[in-house]
């Protein structure tokens, strides 16, 4: 089994996501305004009785197909959802990095958007403009940086987006599919801070679709399936068994050459 | 009640716990909303100004001369300058669950105080644009009176009527779209039905009543009040006791109605 740290950043009991699906807008209103009225919706649970203990310092990686639940799981440790029943304790400061740029706006510049993204996460007691020069560095995108976001190029984006969630200094780093931006440079440069900030002992977490990501960067993976999680371990193992529960012919592209002689061989037989 | 009381006593401790992100992101809406044209912020002052000038020309022809002992520059601009700051701030507020979006996905703030963020940033306009208007008075001779500070107390009592409407608006409008076409017909409505280029006492006075009913008359004619007349605010205690009336109902209605709405935001937003 696992071995955990004393100290317990992250502790979730029980918990239960669901969201009412309504056939209509119309329906929805007025179920939750009159709440005595008829309910005419199908639930749909995207998290089952979730329990888990994050101790300091892990970096977990959490890994599942879409829709299994992985985001929900993550806005929930980030509280801007909140859980249908359940109890969350988070011991510390989190920078949650969804969607990159969420919070970003097209018409604002690189360095304006730092500003607002800095005070948005309630940093701005800490030396604001020393961090935004820190992201802005990292990122390395040039003169840009004062350009409004719309000129940007999507890896711009990104660098920048993750380069400011980076130098914020929380204790909790919450990362959901973002780890793949820029090029190969920046790619290097990120994993090299990121390897930093685990020595430092944060706490990360990252949903993912990358192998490689998790195999790099995390100790523990878990799995979820359908809102639960299935699979609570090494990372070598939960992938192994991921990628024996997806369709075989999705698996692994380690060796292209092998694969599309296969599919070669398969047109005749197809026919 | 007890639990009325220590709802309001929680709002209020947020708000000035948060006031410096409310004041930043109210200051972040500002700056998008002229970022992209080539004469930026200058539009906040060319727009109701050319609007003003449009209203001179056609209302000059159009009005009872009989009525208004002020230059009708002076009469105009003293009233619809209220009435802009609210109708700009109804219409970007009701837009506001949409257009902050983001902020659901990225950090804990009362969305309650999201309408409120909108407001505060069409505020800053309102600023712009009210001093400037003070300026044109000035040129027309209009003097210097205690009376001014008056305003304070009109725009908060904007501020609070646009509060309570806007969480009723804001929080239907992610349900019902069609909500914004209602509003803005209906603030159309009320430029004509509010006293902005005609005067109350051209009517009737039986028939006065009824259009004191309409809580955008004390807040336009409490400008002028304030502004021209250097009348207090509780001259008019009809007009004043039924503002006071809407703005309190549309308090109470506006919270119980967002208070219901918002948890679900974060799936429809």
């Amino acid at each position: 089994m696992l071995v955990m740290n004393d100290e317990t950043q992250i502790e979730l009991s029980h918990i239960f996501k669901k969201y009412r699906l309504y056939n209509s807008d119309r329906s929805r209103l007025f179920d939750t305004l009159f709440p005595f009225s008829k309910s005419r919706y199908k639930s749909f649970t995207a998290l089952s009785d979730i329990s888990l203990r994050v101790g300091k310092g892990e970096i977990v990686g959490i890994i599942g197909r879409n829709g299994s639940g992985k985001s929900t799981l993550l806005r929930i440790i980030a509280g801007t959802t909140a859980p249908t029943s359940g109890n969350v304790k988070v011991n510390g400061t989190i920078v949650p990095l969804f969607e990159l740029g969420t919070g970003f706006h097209a018409e604002l510049t690189g360095r304006e958007n730092l500003h607002y993204f800095t005070i948005m996460q309630n940093f701005d007691k800490y030396k604001t403009e020393d961090i935004i020069q820190q992201a802005i560095d990292f990122a390395d995108i040039g003169h840009f940086v004062d350009q409004p976001l719309r000129t940007y190029s999507r890896g711009m984006r990104s660098r920048l987006a993750f380069a400011i969630s980076i130098f914020l200094d929380a204790d909790i780093l919450i990362l959901d599919e973002v780890m793949a931006v820029g090029d190969v440079y920046f790619k290097e440069k990120s994993y090299e801070k990121m390897h930093e900030l685990i020595n430092s002992g944060k706490t990360i977490l990252m949903a993912t679709h990358s192998e490689k990501e998790v195999r790099k960067m995390c100790k523990r993976a878990l799995l979820l399936q359908n809102g639960e999680i299935i699979m609570d371990g090494q990372p070598e193992e939960v992938m192994q068994y991921y990628r024996r529960s997806i369709k075989p012919n999705k698996i692994s592209n380690k060796n292209p050459k092998n694969n599309r002689r296969k599919k070669n061989s398969d047109i005749p037989r197809g026919d | 009640m007890r639990w009325l009381i220590s709802e309001i006593s929680s709002f209020i401790r947020d708000l000035v716990k948060n006031r410096r992100l409310i004041f930043k992101l109210a200051q972040r809406d500002f700056k998008i909303k002229y970022a992209r044209n080539y004469f930026g912020l200058a539009w906040a002052i060319i727009e109701p100004l050319a609007m003003l000038m449009i209203m001179l020309v056609v209302f000059t022809y159009l009005r009872n001369r009989s009525h208004s002992d002020y230059p009708f520059i002076v009469y105009l601009l003293s009233g619809v300058v209220g009435f802009n700051f609210f109708s700009a701030a109804l219409g970007q507020a009701t837009h506001s669950i949409k257009s902050f979006s983001f902020i659901i996905n990225i950090i804990h703030l009362r969305m309650s105080f999201v309408p409120f963020i909108s407001i505060l940033s069409t505020f800053f306009t309102h600023l712009i644009v009210l001093g400037i208007s003070i300026i044109i008075l000035l040129l027309n001779g209009i003097g210097f009176s205690w009376y001014w500070f008056q305003l304070i107390y009109f725009m908060l009592a904007s501020w609070l009527l646009l509060v309570g409407l806007t969480w009723f608006t804001s929080a239907l409008v992610v349900y019902v779209r069609d909500l914004q076409y209602l509003i803005s017909i209906g603030m159309r409505a009320m430029f004509f039905l509010t006293p902005i280029f005609w005067d109350v006492k051209m009517f009737p006075e039986q028939y006065q009543h009824y259009l004191k009913l309409n809580p955008l008359y004390y807040i336009v004619e409490g400008y002028r009040m304030s502004l021209l007349y250097h009348q207090p605010f509780w001259s008019d205690g009809f007009a004043m006791v039924s503002f006071w009336m809407f703005t309190l109902f549309f308090l109470f209605v506006g919270a119980y109605v967002f208070r219901k709405l918002s948890p679900t935001f974060i799936d429809l937003a």
